[in-house]
């Protein structure tokens, strides 16, 4: 297979946030009722995020690769993801790296919050980043979907570094092979992205790729976030 | 007297701030951790006794609380707040040193991890158990710690990670930890945390929740 690098920015439906509320309350543990404070600072959080938020992403599609049972090589670097992410990316034919950030909005509201000492707003706003940054994923993830639909492929679930023992610092090789400043997403030394509440992934194409759930029955941390 | 420290400690575990704050609903209307602390001391209550037996001891029962999943996140969060408030009005006699703190704690999360919910919940729990706290925040490498102890002898350290995959990094900080400092006390936490992982990497102790570290710490001191 030769290299063929395709570069997509990926547009996005940001008030689609506001329909997620109850998905954020839920994230700090409200299974039914939630309090009237809570609620109102869902509300703020939400509205001001949707607002201020500038949400970048987009993906890198990789035909030179080849995946073996403990992970993959991507043109010149391997991907160590463990047996577990790598038997769900085994049979692709292409393999996609995507990225997505709630943008440096976030951090200016962290920043707000901080300084007015308003520790519930600072939670709240974390809580709903974090999905905001989940509902951008989400979105990428279908628009790569949609990418391998038109060419006959099927599409795997998404998969990052720091999940399913595959470690955070595999963020280099992610990075290394996308175009500098990519989305505005920079990366530390210690392989941590910056604006905060940004995702990275990578995600299997192939004809005989399917969407697989996490085996969370294989996994030992019991408070993994991906856990139903 | 113990009816105003009773009602400070309630006001702090019901995160009623003050006079003004709608929350909680049925503490509408009455007066807040700020008017009665202020009161408190005013009638000639000891500072002391006011930190001990008002604020920590409002602390120590929402923590409980959490630890029985009674409440959430936010429940301690709002009582944090309204402890903070008391605090500002014991910060003079820290000064005088007619109240003192049980000691020192420095925490912060691992190098590559980015987390901060659970540490920030345990330092406002152990802050709000009568001990001083120095966060160093996230993303926290071996170096930074060994500096931070170099700088506060006598500190007790947490350290928290929330992936498997920065654990490992919270074993190196551990061990580097104890090889400059055999005698600092190390306790550990985060989701994905043991006390099984705990004991391997050589730390002192695993807080489960923020109560629990709170609890191990108060054990060390007294």
């Amino acid at each position: 297979m030769g290299i063929s690098p395709e570069v997509f920015d990926c547009q996005f439906d940001v008030p689609a946030l506001s329909r997620r509320k109850r998905q954020i309350a839920r994230a700090m543990g409200y299974r039914k009722e939630v309090p009237d404070l809570v609620a109102g600072a869902i509300d703020t959080v939400c509205a001001a995020l949707e607002g201020s938020c500038r949400p970048r992403g987009g993906f890198r599609v990789c035909s030179d690769i080849a995946c073996d049972p403990d992970g993959f090589r991507c043109e010149d670097r391997y991907f160590a993801t463990g047996t577990v992410i790598a038997e769900y990316l085994a049979r692709s034919e292409r393999i996609v790296l995507a990225t997505a950030t709630v943008g440096a909005g976030y951090a200016e509201l962290k920043e707000a919050y901080a300084s007015d000492d308003d520790l519930l707003m600072g939670y709240v706003l974390d809580a709903a980043g974090s999905e905001f940054a989940e509902l951008l994923a989400d979105q990428v993830h279908h628009q790569v979907a949609a990418f391998g639909r038109d060419r006959q492929l099927g599409c795997s679930n998404r998969y990052s570094p720091g999940y399913c023992g595959w470690a955070t610092a595999e963020q280099k090789h992610l990075f290394a092979l996308l175009p500098p400043g990519f989305c505005g997403i920079t990366l530390s030394a210690s392989a941590l992205m910056t604006p905060i509440k940004s995702v990275s992934c990578v995600i299997g194409l192939g004809r005989e790729v399917v969407k697989a759930g996490y085996r969370c029955d294989i996994c030992t941390l019991e408070n993994c976030c991906k856990r139903p | 007297m113990t009816e105003l420290v009773d009602q400070i400690a309630l006001c702090v575990e019901r995160g009623k701030v003050n006079l003004k704050s709608p929350f909680p609903p049925d503490l509408k209307g009455q007066k807040g951790v700020d008017e009665l602390t202020r009161e408190a001391l005013e009638a000639g209550i000891k500072a002391q006794d006011i930190l001990e037996m008002g604020l920590i001891e409002g602390m120590r029962k929402i923590g409980v609380r959490f630890r029985a999943d009674e409440v959430y996140v936010p429940d301690v969060l709002m009582a944090a707040k309204a402890m903070k408030v008391g605090m500002a009005h014991i910060r003079p006699y820290f000064t005088s040193g007619e109240v003192t703190r049980k000691g020192l704690f420095i925490i912060g999360t691992v190098a590559g991890d980015l987390h901060d919910i659970g540490k920030n919940l345990v330092s406002m729990v152990v802050e709000g158990g009568g001990f001083e706290v120095v966060d160093l925040g996230i993303d926290v490498s071996t170096e930074k710690f060994i500096e931070a102890l170099e700088q506060r002898p006598g500190a007790i350290l947490g350290m928290s990670a929330l992936l498997t995959t920065t654990m490992a990094n919270m074993g190196e900080s551990v061990l580097a930890v104890k090889a400059r400092f055999p005698q600092t006390r190390v306790v550990v936490g985060g989701a994905p945390v043991t006390e099984n992982f705990a004991r391997q990497i050589g730390a002192d102790a695993y807080a489960v929740d923020p109560q629990a570290a709170v609890d191990y710490l108060n054990s060390l001191v007294a």
